[in-house]
């Protein structure tokens, strides 16, 4: 099967399970992928159920290719945590994890998922069962450091910040700026929001 | 650092908890920042407790100037889509505007590229661009005109019936001003002719789009209880009012809420700073929503929100500034054109900022406002002209200090208003007004030493270092803001419950500059408690607060301090007597007070009970109301005065520019919330200042060859290009000189505006230090401006 091309324009694709996504779908019914059967053709624009791991939570959610996870979340899950502040990847106020690595949700189409990736927003931190302690440390850290003031942006901040130390544990200055440079603050709070992650990881390695 | 101006009659006789705290957290993030908090633009159905909820969208016209031709709408409608068409909506008068109004064409014409035309509804938001997309409209391209200066000539394209000056028409607010200022004081021109030297110069400011984080929202749903609005609102009450009469219903029958209002937790806006939901957008949704049948919800897309909500407006300055050979300004001639848009009116304030920071005895001011094609609708952007005015000036008045040789500071300190020596403060040159209180000169002296200004500046056109192709140029900008004031009358309740619960309520919302903080401190300072932990703040919502003015201005803690203080001691002058009865026989209600979270006599300090046991005393919650008026608007104005200080590098091979230090000045009143002022300080720099000056400008195509076709290049988030993280300074940081304003509650002033005014000419002449003397004249200064310096200096032999 043809995996590989239509995932490179993910942001960290080398960490995603690429084998795991299957563009074909898209445009043919899902049985008649394998090898020797004729391709039937179908609409392209159909929606499908797909079953969403979000925070650790099953959803089954029926989809459009067109549906966007960021929309997904917040109008199909009610997770609004997760912000839409400009609808296309430019300002990372959309940013989740999905395995561990940030991706921008309003460009990532919610039919791609469903086969087990794990996507974590900011409602798996603090107030959640079992919170994520990364992204509660991050939390606890921005109101420390007061790094949000409309705070708009914050939910992407703090998802990449967090792909940042899920990955690395004591990141540079310069590597929590190449982490959080997609991601924009129009109350200019960056100098903050860099205390913040620096508090953050001192935290978690401080638990251990 | 502080200085006295007497006491303010809104404090407290107790030492201070919670007022100037450093310890105290901003109080709302972590409900932001886990997604408990909703936003306006985050409402979904299940908020409302409904099922159906109508998405909108805009068709947008892609001409600056057009006459409609053609509009069809059938195609939509068939399939089961909701329109909106110009004819639906009548031109109508909101905000106190004389001319006609309307989000879509009057008349079929349009006036701006980017003009919602006709405005569609889906109930699934994928389906709004579907419905766009079934809309056909057919443009006539009309010839349009883009510069302030232009409209204004005989022979311009004209936008309006009675010409392209807006003359007493307004863009939202409040005060019907005239499009055309004039101010004369002395005779400019024969000061010109004496002086010993006159710099003269035209500079310019580019179109800047707010860009605030959360776009622009209005949901709108009709009732049987009337009509509910939640907006990205600054100002419900207002809102209320006009879509009151708009409507003709009774005010009752309105509701506006800020996000889902009410208690904290929902009364939220992710940054406005300027740009809040007007009626262009509640008109839409409500009319939507009556002819849907549902609630209806329109959220700016990045594109409307670039295009059709409102824009910081150009401005085009042409300055004549002369001095003795001493270093004393003696006259200024100034024009300006200030480019109010399409639709916008208010342009005003450009002015006093020109002639009211410095001792200039003779001064001619003309400003002129004009309607163009060029944006929706004039706005302020954190500051009401100031940053324009002070780019203006503070630019001039650097060339000037140049070319006396003298030092930019202390050519600053020779020429600024100031307290006098004896305290007096300064008047209004125009107006006569005393200010209550006046930044200058000591914020200005206390941030230079904060700077290290006197060992970083070696002279003019000199860099401080030089290293490789890296030069690193220092420079500063006066700052004297009229902001930081209030606009009464206000009113605001405190309430405490049995329990010892407290509520806060104002109508005033918080759009991140810290209200949902810096009001709970003031109440419960009032109160003589020692933490927030128990006081909720319930804000922005004509259902449940009253009219506290609106959230802009710098104006918040001025406006609704001291009626929050007066509601206080109207609690307890309802409670203290119920808790004389409690304590030792004989006790005097009016000998109580508050003060460490008990009431006690004050005459017999040990004669007390805790908050808390007062409380229980209580057999119902107990209200305390505040208003605060005094006489005419403005009337305690103040001035926010300091200068800012930028120390850069330049990279000459890349043109590319890093700023390693800033340190920006005020004088302030009493700091109330002191994180949060340390954040607005660093933020209007590093998020705004910054991008003003070297990136941020709305661009249209001007080469096509056809004067029909201008169009926006960038309005998205992509090639607009606020500040990201890797702009982020080596070091910023904002230093105070607090100075215990009479009129202010605890002293304070207002500051979210004056910590970006005059960011950006700092930046402008750190530059020009830092380039052998070359001068910007535009912003933003963009690369290729960085290189024409360059190439400047080689030619020159300067590099």
């Amino acid at each position: 099967m043809k995996t590989a091309t239509a995932a490179t324009a993910v942001v960290g694709a080398s960490a995603v399970a690429l084998t795991s996504i299957k563009p074909l779908e898209l445009y043919t019914s899902t049985s008649s992928t394998s090898s020797n059967q004729q391709t039937a053709t179908v609409d392209p624009f159909a929606a499908q159920t797909v079953t969403l791991i979000v925070n650790g939570a099953s959803y089954a959610v029926s989809v459009e290719p067109r549906d966007m996870l960021g929309n997904v979340l917040r109008e199909d899950l009610g997770l609004i945590g997760t912000k839409r502040p400009c609808n296309r990847g430019e300002c990372g106020g959309c940013a989740v994890l999905i395995d561990g690595v940030v991706h921008y949700s309003d460009n990532y189409p919610a039919i791609r998922l469903g086969n087990g990736q794990q996507i974590l927003t900011v409602e798996a931190g603090v107030g959640a069962k079992n919170p994520d302690p990364v992204i509660s440390a991050l939390q606890q850290a921005w109101v420390t450091e007061d790094a949000g003031q409309c705070a708009y942006c914050a939910p992407g901040m703090i998802m990449s910040a967090a792909g940042l130390l899920k990955a690395n544990a004591n990141p540079t200055v310069a590597q929590i700026k190449a982490a959080l440079s997609g991601n924009i603050c129009r109350c200019g709070a960056y100098i903050a929001i860099i205390a913040a992650v620096q508090a953050a990881a001192t935290s978690l390695q401080g638990t251990g | 650092m502080s200085q006295s101006q007497g006491p303010s009659p809104f404090t407290v006789n107790h030492p201070l908890n919670l007022v100037g705290n450093p310890n105290v957290l901003r109080r709302t993030t972590m409900a932001r920042i886990t997604g408990q908090e909703v936003y306006t633009a985050d409402i979904l159905p299940d908020h409302l407790g409904v099922t159906d909820l109508v998405y909108m969208g805009m068709v947008t016209c892609p001409y600056p100037r057009a006459r409609i031709t053609k509009i069809d709408v059938s195609k939509a409608v068939a399939a089961g889509y909701v329109t909106i068409e110009p004819s639906e909506i009548p031109p109508y008068s909101m905000y106190g505007i004389s001319r006609p109004y309307s989000p879509l064409p009057i008349d079929g014409l349009t006036m701006y590229a980017g003009q919602p035309v006709v405005a569609v509804g889906a109930m699934d938001p994928n389906e709004v661009r579907d419905a766009i997309n079934l809309v056909d409209v057919e443009y006539e391209p009309l010839e349009y005109v883009f510069d302030a200066e232009a409209a204004l000539q005989p022979g311009a394209p004209q936008l309006w019936e009675n010409g392209n000056s807006p003359a007493a028409s307004v863009v939202y607010h409040y005060t019907p001003v005239s499009s055309t200022s004039n101010i004369v004081l002395g005779d400019s021109a024969t000061a010109l002719a004496q002086a010993d030297q006159v710099v003269t110069a035209t500079l310019t400011w580019g179109l800047v789009q707010h860009f605030e984080m959360e776009p622009v929202t209005a949901l709108a749903w009709w009732t049987e209880g009337g009509l509910f609005l939640y907006g990205k609102d600054t100002y419900v009450h207002a809102t209320q009012a006009s879509f009151a009469g708009y409507f003709g219903l009774p005010l009752a029958d309105v509701t506006v809420r800020t996000a889902l209002g009410g208690i904290e937790g929902g009364m939220v806006c992710g940054g406005v700073f300027g740009n809040s939901v007007t009626a262009d957008q509640y008109v839409l949704a409500a009319l939507m929503s009556k002819k849907a049948g549902a609630p209806a919800k329109y959220t700016c897309t990045r594109f409307n929100n670039a295009l059709s909500t409102t824009a910081r407006y150009p401005v085009k300055g042409y300055i004549s500034l002369g001095a003795t050979n001493s270093g004393q300004i003696t006259g200024m001639q100034a024009t300006l054109y200030s480019n109010a848009g399409a639709r916008g009116g208010y342009t005003g304030d450009v002015v006093d900022d020109l002639y009211d920071g410095y001792n200039i005895p003779n001064v001619t001011i003309n400003a002129y406002t004009a309607n163009t094609d060029m944006f929706n609708n004039a706005a302020y952007l954190r500051n009401v002209g100031e940053g324009q005015s002070h780019f203006i000036l503070e630019s001039a008045v650097d060339m000037l200090a140049e070319k006396l040789n003298i030092d930019p500071v202390q050519f600053r300190l020779n020429n600024m208003r100031g307290i006098s020596a004896t305290g007096a403060l300064p008047t209004d040159a125009v107006s006569g007004l005393t200010y209550t209180s006046f930044g200058n000169p000591a914020a200005t002296i206390n941030a230079s030493a904060a700077f290290g200004w006197t060992a970083a500046w070696k002279g003019w056109g000199v860099p401080s270092a030089v290293n490789g192709s890296i030069r690193t140029g220092v420079g500063m900008a006066g700052t004297s803001s009229n902001k930081g004031s209030a606009f009464p009358p206000t009113s605001g309740q405190i309430q405490v419950s049995p329990d010892g619960s407290v509520q806060v309520f104002t109508g005033h919302t918080d759009h991140g500059a810290g209200t949902s903080t810096t009001l709970p401190i003031m109440a419960a300072e009032a109160l003589g408690l020692t933490t927030l932990t128990n006081v909720t703040l319930i804000a922005s919502d004509t259902s449940l607060t009253t009219d506290s003015s609106v959230t802009a201005g710098s104006t918040s803690t001025r406006n609704c301090g001291p009626s929050l203080i007066a509601a206080a001691q109207d609690l307890a002058s309802q409670w203290f007597p119920i808790v004389a009865a409690k304590l030792a026989a004989g006790t005097k209600a009016s000998n109580l007070a508050f003060q460490n979270d008990t009431i006690y006599d004050t005459t017999n300090p040990s004669n007390s009970m805790t908050f808390k046991a007062a409380a229980a005393l209580l057999t119902a919650p107990l209200k305390g109301y505040g208003t605060w008026n005094i006489f005419g608007l403005f009337a305690n104005a103040t001035r926010v005065g300091g200068a800012k200080f930028v120390e850069l590098q330049v990279d000459t091979d890349t043109g590319e520019v890093h700023v390693t230090n800033y340190v920006g000045g005020l004088g302030l009143g009493k700091v109330i919330f002191a994180k949060g002022a340390q954040s607005q300080a660093q933020g209007a720099f590093v998020g705004m200042g910054q991008g003003v000056a070297l990136y941020e400008e709305l661009l249209m195509d001007p080469s096509t060859g056809l004067n029909l076709s201008g169009s926006y290049l960038n309005p998205n988030l992509l090639n607009y290009k606020p500040p990201t993280i890797m702009e982020v300074p080596d070091s910023a940081v904002g230093v105070w000189v607090e100075q215990n304003d009479p009129m202010g509650p605890y002293g304070a002033v207002g500051i979210g505006e004056p910590c970006l005014v005059s960011c950006e000419p700092a930046i402008a002449n750190a530059l020009s230090n830092a380039l052998g003397g070359y001068r910007f004249t535009k912003l933003p200064i963009r690369r290729e401006d960085i290189f024409a310096a360059i190439q400047w200096m080689q030619s020159t032999g300067k590099l």
